[in-house]
């Protein structure tokens, strides 16, 4: 498994300098690249670990097929995993769970100290 | 001075200019930060409308947003029998820059802050039923 991968671009830290009461899905978004419906099903992921998608759609209130294609992209930022459960029954069914929050925590403090950094650097040239 | 600053303005930075990224100011506000900056003398808000081919109250409401950023400063002129106009002339490239480092700063605190108070959150997750179908 590969660790979360922060993908922020200028124009979303833009926005989220420009935005009054950022929310910490506001940052997520902005870090790592995605879209706000995604980042609070990492949120609810973190409060309701080893969640099935069944179970997700039904806490986040949405269609199973919007939840799916948003753990899709959670799990190919490396946000989320997924284990394969077997049913006593026979069949499975998969239990996602969020990449742990110190790590996703501290990948977020690491791309925004660059982006101060770099802003910060850019101010300093205009005082030049 | 004024020089270095429009220059700076016409600057193809990636964040598309400090002043928007910023402050959140209109592409009037940049226009007319330019004007102030390349003209000799400091401007009414008339000559400032008049220049930028806009309604008075629009140039109003650009000046005024770059005199709360701190772009732009108002000085007030006193006639000889009373009463009084206000100029606009552009803030000292120092202090304008003194003054984002110090937004930039809040900014950063507050967006640390906010993913620090995610940690509180959500380290303690709270019970729940065993997953089921």
């Amino acid at each position: 498994m590969s660790g979360p991968d922060p993908s922020p671009s200028p124009e979303q830290f833009r926005e989220l300098m420009l935005g009054e009461e950022p929310t910490l899905v506001d940052v997520m978004t902005c870090v790592f690249g995605i879209q706000p419906h995604e980042a609070r099903t990492y949120e609810t992921l973190l409060s309701h670990p080893s969640s099935t998608v069944a179970e997700l759609a039904d806490t986040l209130d949405r269609d199973r097929s919007n939840v799916n294609r948003s753990l899709s992209t959670l799990r190919e930022k490396g946000l989320t995993t997924r284990e394969r459960r077997l049913l006593d029954g026979g069949g499975h069914i998969y239990q996602y769970s969020p990449t742990p929050l110190p790590e996703a925590r501290e990948l977020m403090h690491d791309t925004l100290d660059a982006w101060t950094g770099y802003v910060h650097d850019r101010i300093d040239e205009f005082g030049e | 001075m004024p020089d270095s600053m429009s220059e700076y303005l016409n600057r193809d930075m990636q964040c598309e200019g400090l002043l928007e990224c910023i402050h959140g100011l209109k592409d009037l506000d940049r226009r007319i930060f330019t004007l102030l900056a390349e003209h000799p003398e400091p401007l009414t808000v008339d000559e400032i409308a008049e220049q930028v081919d806009r309604e008075r109250s629009t140039a109003y409401r650009s000046v005024q947003r770059l005199v709360n950023s701190g772009f732009v400063q108002k000085e007030q002129v006193n006639y000889d029998h009373g009463g009084y106009y206000h100029v606009f002339h552009p803030a000292d490239p120092d202090e304008v820059a003194d003054e984002m480092q110090r937004m930039l700063n809040d900014w950063y605190a507050k967006m640390g802050q906010l993913i620090g108070e995610f940690r509180e959150q959500y380290d303690q997750p709270p019970q729940r039923a065993p997953a089921e179908r």
